[in-house]
């Protein structure tokens, strides 16, 4: 194995790793907010994928114009979901809403066989057949894309977060809802707006993966599997934490694939999160306490 | 004690006359059941296997049914389909499902080795005759080293069709390097291991052979490997989802190989459709073309399209022959007893819209190897173009 051959596996891991923090960053939101695990969150990015087929081939627009549609379209739905069908079951505790999750899970898995049929798809676009040269090593196009949209977008949320009442709002429910409630905080709405921005983010991560990857109705597991390594390495509701999950998992899968072959690549992802689980159960970047 | 002798007399009588009467009795309908994919990454083949199962059923009953002589009468096909989800325990569920609570006079198989071999294992200990397809005929038999009884297979044969490609390129200019991408599945297991064999016979030299589990998205590392070794032929045995990955990302990395073959991934429709010009001078292995001059082959394509307003597959003509031959059986056999259906169809031999059927002979066997040739995206169509005898458009090479 050639030093070429790991520095290359490295830096393509660490670009793609943009679209896990990406993918991963609703999860973490709605996680690191409620403590509620949205086990539907795959299904959200699959929804996003097939939205923005939809879109690009019936009006033949490039999905990075349809994702600017995508957005407002999926935070209002994830709005309602949470408001209508999941915040009546917070306060019985976990077990209710996690069921929600996984029967929406299902339900949204059949829906999509129903409209879209079970046959594969992609996202056609110019991008997915360039590519960059970085330190000499072609890099794909669309995992640079990746790794700065993944940038921007929890530099934005972080932002909104910080910045803005609302943001502030929802870190005051974070720490504590019922102080917050107290305190004239409707923390019901709070909880919407929390599940409507993972949603939107949801939209941006579904397209890259469309994108770059191609995408089935039942698709949406595996990136909910890979969404969780993001997150526990970043610790849980963490934003910068998610940024860097998934770029550290992007990189230890590149550079596992290259010591131990592709094959492993998953499986390298896999180890890492039970031994930061074991070790840092609050994550790389978490809290102590925060769990 | 006479007139009560008597009377128990004439009710055992009544009765077994009853009981002769129901016996000869024809059934109301005979069952086939079939467990197929409708979702999940082998959604492609089982809507093709699907449509194929279900035309050949319809034409049979649209002249009433199927001729049972025991009965004297046709009886019409109740054509049960359940969705395996891609998933070889489900298979195994719809096929015990089809037995145990539909009745299932007879099966067919679903697609590709996992999913067939899973239902047929029910099959066997159930004792009801399936009939498969799009199950390559070695990692078929491979699966049941004490022998099939109930389950029949007509595909191809790996080893022939390993040697396509290779043979498919000996009219060409290349530096002869290979580079194998093989999934972990059955399939990519034995035909990994057959062009390995296969590639220094036909001059050819495996430079580089990447091996990864089924769903596997990032080839990254894959591709600079081969790109290193400096393969200009690459030959893929995997899923659709998991090929267009590697293509795209092949192009994304500035791998441009001067030909590509991607068996079982690059066969269905969504190959092209996704791909769109990049899909233009792959190959696949191919064992059916509506030009080949098969009996009813051409009608079964324009009936297809007209049906489904998508590009036909060769997975609809095998599928199609499955449940003809299935059928052909029963009706050879002229009831609906298993074992005498079972024989029937171990006695076929004619030529159907796939071509000419007949089973190998000897203990546990039970299939027919389908010819094989190569096929090519030209135009968003699959043109044949190997070999000569058979082709319907020129080889482009190297790819564009």
């Amino acid at each position: 194995m050639s030093f070429y051959t790991v520095s290359a596996g490295a830096l393509n891991g660490l670009m793609l790793g943009g679209l896990y923090a990406c993918m991963a960053l609703g999860l973490s939101m709605v996680f690191g907010v409620m403590r509620f695990v949205n086990v539907a969150h795959g299904e959200l990015l699959v929804l996003a994928a097939f939205l923005s087929f939809v879109f690009s081939t019936a009006f033949g627009l490039h999905p990075f114009i349809v994702v600017l549609i995508l957005i407002p379209i999926l935070f209002v739905f994830g709005y309602v979901v949470q408001r209508v069908l999941i915040n009546p079951l917070m306060s019985a505790g976990l077990e209710p809403s996690l069921l929600t999750a996984f029967g929406l899970s299902i339900i949204a898995q059949n829906l999509f066989v129903e409209i879209w049929g079970g046959n594969t798809k992609s996202l056609n676009n110019n991008f997915s057949e360039m590519n960059v040269t970085l330190l000499g090593i072609d890099v794909p196009m669309l995992y640079v894309i990746s790794f700065f949209v993944g940038i921007i977008v929890t530099l934005g949320v972080h932002l909104f977060i910080t910045r803005t009442y609302t943001g502030r709002a929802i870190r005051a429910a974070t720490q504590d809802a019922a102080t917050a409630m107290v305190m004239g905080i409707n923390v019901n709405r709070i909880y919407a707006i929390t599940a409507a921005i993972g949603a939107a983010t949801a939209a941006l991560g579904g397209t890259l993966i469309g994108m770059t990857f191609s995408f089935t109705p039942t698709t949406g597991f595996p990136w909910l599997l890979k969404g969780f390594v993001v997150v526990v390495l970043g610790g849980m509701g963490n934003i910068f934490g998610t940024l860097a999950g998934g770029l550290l998992l992007g990189l230890s899968e590149g550079i596992g694939a290259a010591f131990v072959g592709t094959g492993y690549r998953d499986m390298v992802g896999f180890v890492i999160f039970l031994l930061v689980l074991m070790f840092r159960p609050n994550g790389l970047f978490g809290l102590k306490g925060s769990e | 004690m006479k007139r009560i002798l008597t009377i128990v007399l004439q009710i055992f009588m009544i009765t077994a006359f009853a009981g002769a009467l129901h016996a000869q009795s024809a059934p109301k309908e005979v069952v086939i059941g079939a467990s197929v994919p409708k979702n999940g990454v082998l959604a492609a083949f089982g809507s093709y296997a699907g449509w194929g199962y279900k035309t050949a059923v319809a034409e049979t009953n649209a002249k009433g049914g199927v001729m049972l002589k025991k009965y004297g009468k046709r009886v019409p096909i109740k054509l049960v389909v359940y969705d395996d989800e891609s998933r070889p325990e489900l298979a195994t569920k719809n096929i015990e499902r089809l037995v145990i609570k539909d009745g299932a006079h007879a099966l067919l198989g679903s697609a590709t080795p996992p999913l067939v071999i899973s239902g047929a294992v029910v099959a066997e200990r159930e004792r009801i005759p399936m009939v498969a397809a799009l199950s390559p005929i070695r990692a078929f038999l491979g699966a049941n080293k004490a022998g099939w009884k109930w389950t029949w297979n007509m595909f191809f044969d790996e080893l022939e069709m390993t040697q396509q490609q290779f043979l498919t390129l000996n009219s060409v200019k290349s530096n002869k390097k290979v580079a194998l991408f093989t999934d972990n599945g059955q399939d990519g297991v034995v035909m990994g291991m057959l062009w390995g064999k296969n590639a220094p016979k036909l001059g050819y030299e495996i430079v580089y052979h990447a091996k990864f589990p089924v769903g596997t998205s990032e080839f990254g590392d894959l591709i600079r490997r081969a790109k290193q070794a400096k393969a200009e032929i690459i030959i893929a045995q995997m899923i659709t989802p998991d090929a267009i990955a590697l293509w795209k990302q092949m192009g994304a990395l500035n791998y441009k190989p001067k030909a590509a073959f991607f068996e079982k991934g690059g066969e269905p429709v969504v190959w092209a459709k996704i791909l769109g010009k990049s899909a233009e001078g792959t190959m696949v292995a191919g064992y059916w073309h509506p030009d080949l001059g098969y009996p009813g082959a051409k009608e079964l394509r324009a009936r297809f399209e007209k049906d489904t307003g998508e590009l036909y597959s060769q997975h609809i003509a095998d599928a199609y022959a499955a449940a003809q031959v299935l059928i052909d059986g029963m009706e050879r056999a002229g009831s609906i007893d298993p074992a005498a259906i079972n024989n029937a169809i171990g006695k076929t031999d004619k030529t159907y819209v796939v071509g000419p059927v007949k089973f190998t002979e000897g203990k546990g066997k039970r299939s027919a190897a389908l010819p094989t040739f190569m096929l090519q995206w030209q135009n968003g169509d699959l043109e044949v173009v190997h070999p000569k005898k058979w082709a319907t458009k020129k080889l482009i090479y190297p790819l564009p």
